[in-house]
């Protein structure tokens, strides 16, 4: 009796059987009288149903069990719980179906194992190599030209830089709890950034609130990154208080980006002249926007009559998102 | 001729590396220098021996629980990732052996980063691409705050600067910077809150103890006084930021 529809299928017989032996058996005893006639077609059925549900309780029964432990791994497994199997009972479809869903979880659980573990390694694998670049520029000493060494040491920069970018976007998908949650003074932060260039302004309010630190402070210089590289000076950074809410504008002097190019700025990936020579992944605007979702905010882009404006809002008293 | 063909080599080698105290007045510390990338370890002997330091280099885990039971050593440097074990392990299994410091390079990003400073025991980390001078700095200030006792305040490093609290010194790239006692107060007042702004009545508040000298001066005059003394370029500077109608802010993230 291993397949379930047999099993049904016999229980069904058995039962039908049982019903015909007790049918045979009041036959007997049927006189034609209206009472026994009545008797036949009230207890009949029921007793036919009864039979059926008797005989085919314990089988659905046990059937639901199996069936409810499934959808509760199932569950568990949706809700992130990488490691919910199911015990494998008997030989039947339900058992199968638990075994393909053992085999199908244990990949996914495989596969999750070995992103993460590529993502943890990968950041040291490729700086490992950076370091001794860095290393050998360093070590290169008076000898080499001043000038060709500051550009090896941007060049490393901004390796670092891509390196840091391509990590973050998987890692941002991937992981979805923040890694740090810390009190942040943004105006310290953004007056950090600032200063890593040589005229951009920056006018603001105190605003503080707990967040990833090293996340904003990406949020922070990539704006900045890209108005210097894609945009024109003057920039502008602006750090406001509307109510509840700190709002960040970097903003600076180049055209102003059409609207179909702008729809797509913060599109992994998404750069407006892919051929230009000005080298980037396109990941920056889609890190910007994941950073402040992250935190419970939002990055938004705007045309005004000066250039472009690159707009982060950023709720002050909201916890870290956790999604 | 440019002027700077015809530097010695003593010469080149104090600007790479800062003056070479440890050569002259005491013996070569000696460093363990646990990495398994080995041209990574190649370069980083031939750069730590400029420095004056004795280097010796393992590659495993094991090796360097190993080597350390043998001969006893100054410092630690300390890959995260080994084949053979986890660096965090290594560090605390070390840890049991040993007192000298340990300086754990990770790369940043890593999850790590922020629990390492936490509970291992590791006296200080500096993440991977490190700027060589920084790796200098960091190493010389577990060293010194060994030598100068355990139960001192532990120096703070920003990048290539060392702000040393209980010897009350100031330091860039190993070599020491004068500034006044009331400028040092204030500089460890900024330094202790960096990453926050501070205006100039907070930063007063702070150093209200110091005996006053030059009271006549305002902050500002001080801070411009420190600039001059901690800033690659006092005026584009870098590690104290003016934020206009708010105060000052000591940056965290510093070269
Ligand atoms: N301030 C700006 N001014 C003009 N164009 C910009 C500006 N910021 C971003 N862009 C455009 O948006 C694209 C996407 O930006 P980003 O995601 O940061 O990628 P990347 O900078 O690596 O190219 C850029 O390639 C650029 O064309
Ligand atoms: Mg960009």
């Amino acid at each position: 009796m291993s397949h379930l529809h047999t099993r049904f299928f016999l229980t069904l017989l058995g039962s039908l059987a049982a019903f015909a032996l007790g049918g045979i058996a009041f036959m007997h005893i049927d006189d034609g009288s209206r009472v026994v006639h009545v008797v036949h077609s009230f207890i009949i059925f029921p007793a036919l149903a009864l039979c059926i549900g008797i005989a085919t309780y314990p089988l659905t029964r046990r059937l639901l069990r199996r069936l409810e432990r499934l959808e509760q791994a199932v569950d568990a497994l949706g809700a992130g719980d990488l490691s919910a199997r199911v015990a494998v009972e008997g030989k039947d479809e339900v058992a199968r179906l638990a075994q393909s869903f053992n085999r199908a979880a244990g990949r996914i659980e495989d596969l999750v194992v070995a992103h993460k573990r590529l993502l943890a390694n990968a950041s040291h694998e490729l700086r490992t190599p950076l370091a001794r670049v860095r290393l050998a520029v360093e070590l290169m000493g008076e000898s080499a030209d001043p000038k060709r060494k500051a550009g090896l040491d941007g060049d490393i920069a901004e390796l670092d830089q891509l390196i840091d970018e391509i990590l973050l976007a998987s890692r941002l998908d991937a992981v979805a709890s923040p890694d740090t949650d810390e009190e942040v003074d943004l105006l310290a932060l953004a007056a950090e950034e600032c200063a890593r260039y040589r005229d951009v302004r920056l006018d603001g309010v105190r605003a503080v609130r707990r967040g990833d630190p090293r996340l904003l402070r990406r949020l922070l210089r990539n704006l900045l990154d890209n108005a210097q590289r894609h945009g024109a000076a003057p920039i502008e950074v602006r750090l406001m208080r509307c109510g509840d809410t700190a709002e960040i504008v970097v903003a600076d002097h180049g055209p102003v980006i059409p609207d179909n190019q702008a729809a797509h700025l913060f599109e992994p990936f998404y750069r407006r002249n892919a051929s230009g020579q000005v080298s980037g992944a396109g990941l920056g605007l889609s890190l910007v926007r994941q950073i402040a979702r992250r935190h419970g905010g939002e990055a938004h882009y705007r045309a005004t009559a000066a250039g472009n404006c690159f707009v982060v809002t950023l709720p002050l008293d909201v916890p870290v998102l956790s999604a | 001729m440019p002027r700077n063909t015809r530097r010695t080599r003593a010469e080149n080698r104090r600007l790479r590396f800062g003056p070479a105290i440890s050569t002259v007045t005491r013996m070569a510390e000696r460093i363990l220098l646990v990495e398994d990338d080995a041209r990574l370890a190649e370069m980083l002997s031939e750069y730590l021996g400029g420095a004056g330091f004795r280097v010796v280099h393992v590659g495993f885990g094991a090796a360097a629980l190993e080597r350390l039971a043998a001969e006893p050593c100054d410092a630690v440097v300390l890959d995260l990732m080994l084949p053979d074990m986890d660096g965090l392990d290594v560090c605390r299994q070390l840890r049991t052996k040993s007192d000298a410091p340990v300086l754990m390079l990770t790369a940043r990003g890593d999850a790590t980063d922020r629990i390492v400073g936490l509970e291992l025991g590791a006296d200080d980390y500096l993440p991977k691409p490190f700027a060589p001078r920084e790796l200098l700095a960091r190493l010389r200030a577990i060293l010194r705050r060994r030598g100068n006792g355990t139960s001192s305040e532990a120096p703070l490093c920003f990048g290539r600067l060392e702000i040393d609290r209980a010897a009350r010194t100031l330091r860039i790239d190993g070599a020491e910077r004068m500034i006044t006692s009331y400028q040092f107060a204030l500089l460890v007042a900024l330094a202790e809150n960096a990453g926050r702004v501070l205006s100039r009545d907070t930063l007063m508040d702070l150093v209200k103890g110091e005996a006053l000298e030059a009271f006549d001066r305002s902050i500002d005059v001080h801070v411009s006084r420190i600039r001059a003394a901690i800033e690659d370029d006092a005026k584009h500077p870098r590690r104290i930021i003016t934020v206009r109608g708010a105060g000052y802010v000591f940056a965290k993230a510093q070269e």
